[in-house]
């Protein structure tokens, strides 16, 4: 616990100095290319292709709403503190809709021990800071103290998506729910804030437009892969993945939207 | 003659046009340091409504008459008055100290998943902060500089576009505040 409020208070720490410092002009990290806008892009060799394929597809059916979920595993960060990286990775690769602003950003920089979950403009309501930050200690870290990287980070993924899915309505992992994870406060909420909440809530459902309504028509035919995952069972994956041969070769990239991020998620650290 | 006429007819729309192209584009480079600015007021604003919410993190563990809590209580009304770099400056410093004080004297709060949400916030709030002030100054260099070049100034001067304001470093400040935490 030590470290973490440590790691915690030291990225305060910097980003108070970056502000002190008053950054005017700013020199950018190198940021590597991506070519072939991977979704799970890996430098270091950390990834399994299980995981990898799972980002992949979770991008895939994520399409309509223009989200996206990428995962960066990094060798090193130039020199530069995670949250500036990450940010800069995030802008220049431009995940998410472009509109929306709809893009996550799982940045890891294993040999640095530091880790970013950066969010877009569009899901900070989804994702905000605290839900972020909590991912990070609850689901990955934990595991990364073991060196499960594979592991910490497919569980972080999971749970990334879990608020992406409620955020849209929409079910494409059926075997992962946001109750699943925990991102609720222990605090009890006041009758007021009930009474404030069931309103909006009111408004919300009877209002017009709705746009997490939109992806519900669409999970009909042929979407074999959220039956599967929901049957998933982890000794038996060549048969499992043998029905998904057409998405291999080419999918692995699909194009990244052009969304920006403003600076919000949560970094950490092990 | 009429030839000469036409001709000068046509130079004069396409000047005018070249002028409206020039005053439209500075324009846009105007808004578009506004906009920037107005996210930075929005991020400032978000670390001043998290105040309250440290607050109530802190409040089943503190006094009223405790250190942390008059200090909160102080960085409340320090928030609300606040405009100025340097005024904001001065309150993060203290927000650092009151957060040292009410983890020292109340060490349970390292377990309170809301404490830790809530630094969470804190620490995304400055970095948005320092995000935003870092496109402010991105806007506002792009925008100076089509002000000053030629043949853009003298459109810029007859309009009254004038420079704008980089955010820049106080005197002093690069001494950050330290945050001891063991």
């Amino acid at each position: 616990m030590g470290i973490k409020r440590k790691r915690l208070l030291t990225v305060t720490l910097t980003v108070f100095m970056a502000i002190l410092i008053g950054i005017n002009t700013f020199a950018s990290p190198n940021i590597p290319k991506n070519p072939r806008q991977l979704f799970a892009y890996d430098e270091v060799g950390i990834l399994s292709k299980e995981t990898s394929q799972y980002i992949n597809h979770i991008n895939l059916a994520l399409k309509e709403t223009g989200a996206q979920i990428v995962v960066s595993v990094v060798k090193d960060l130039g020199g530069y503190d995670i949250e500036s990286y990450a940010n800069e990775m995030f802008r220049e690769w431009g995940i998410g809709d472009k509109e929306k602003n709809n893009g996550v950003l799982l940045l890891v920089a294993p040999d640095e021990r530091k880790l970013r979950i950066e969010v877009g403009y569009g899901l900070e309501g989804a994702i905000p800071d605290g839900k972020a930050g909590r991912i990070i200690r609850n689901e990955i870290t934990p595991y990364f103290k073991n060196n499960q990287y594979d592991e910490g980070i497919i569980n972080g993924t999971k749970a990334i998506l879990a608020l992406v899915q409620e955020e849209y309505g929409i079910k494409i992992d059926n075997s992962i729910k946001a109750e699943d994870f925990n991102y609720e406060d222990s605090s009890k909420e006041s009758p007021i804030e009930i009474l404030v909440f069931m309103i909006i809530v009111f408004f919300v459902l009877f209002g017009k437009g709705r746009r997490g309504r939109r992806g519900r028509r669409r999970h009909g035919s042929g979407y074999i892969w959220p039956m599967i995952l929901s049957n998933r069972d982890n000794d038996d994956d060549d048969d499992k993945f043998g029905g998904w041969g057409g998405f291999g070769g080419g999918s692995g990239g699909g194009g990244f939207g052009g969304g920006s991020s403003g600076g919000g998620g949560a970094s950490g650290g092990w | 003659m009429k030839k000469l006429i036409t001709g000068l007819v046509v130079l004069l729309v396409i000047i005018f046009a070249g002028l409206m192209v020039s005053y439209n584009g500075l324009v846009n480079l105007d808004e578009e340091v506004q906009n920037k600015w107005s996210q930075v007021e929005t991020n400032y604003q978000r670390r001043s409504d998290l105040i309250p919410n440290l607050a109530n993190t802190v409040k089943g563990y503190a006094e009223h008459e405790s250190e942390t809590f008059k200090g909160i209580a102080e960085l409340r009304s320090g928030y609300k008055k606040a405009s100025t770099p340097k005024e904001y400056q001065q309150l993060d410093k203290e927000l650092s100290r009151v957060i040292n004080i009410a983890v020292e004297s109340y060490p349970q709060l390292k377990a309170n998943e809301n404490f830790l949400a809530l630094q969470d916030e804190l620490a995304g709030t400055e970095n948005r902060i320092a995000v935003s002030r870092r496109d402010y100054n991105n806007a506002v260099t792009i925008y100076n500089k089509k002000i000053r070049r030629f043949p853009t100034n003298i459109m810029a001067g007859m309009f009254g576009f004038e420079k704008a304001d980089l955010f820049e470093a106080e005197k002093g400040a690069e001494k950050a505040p330290e945050i001891n935490f063991d």
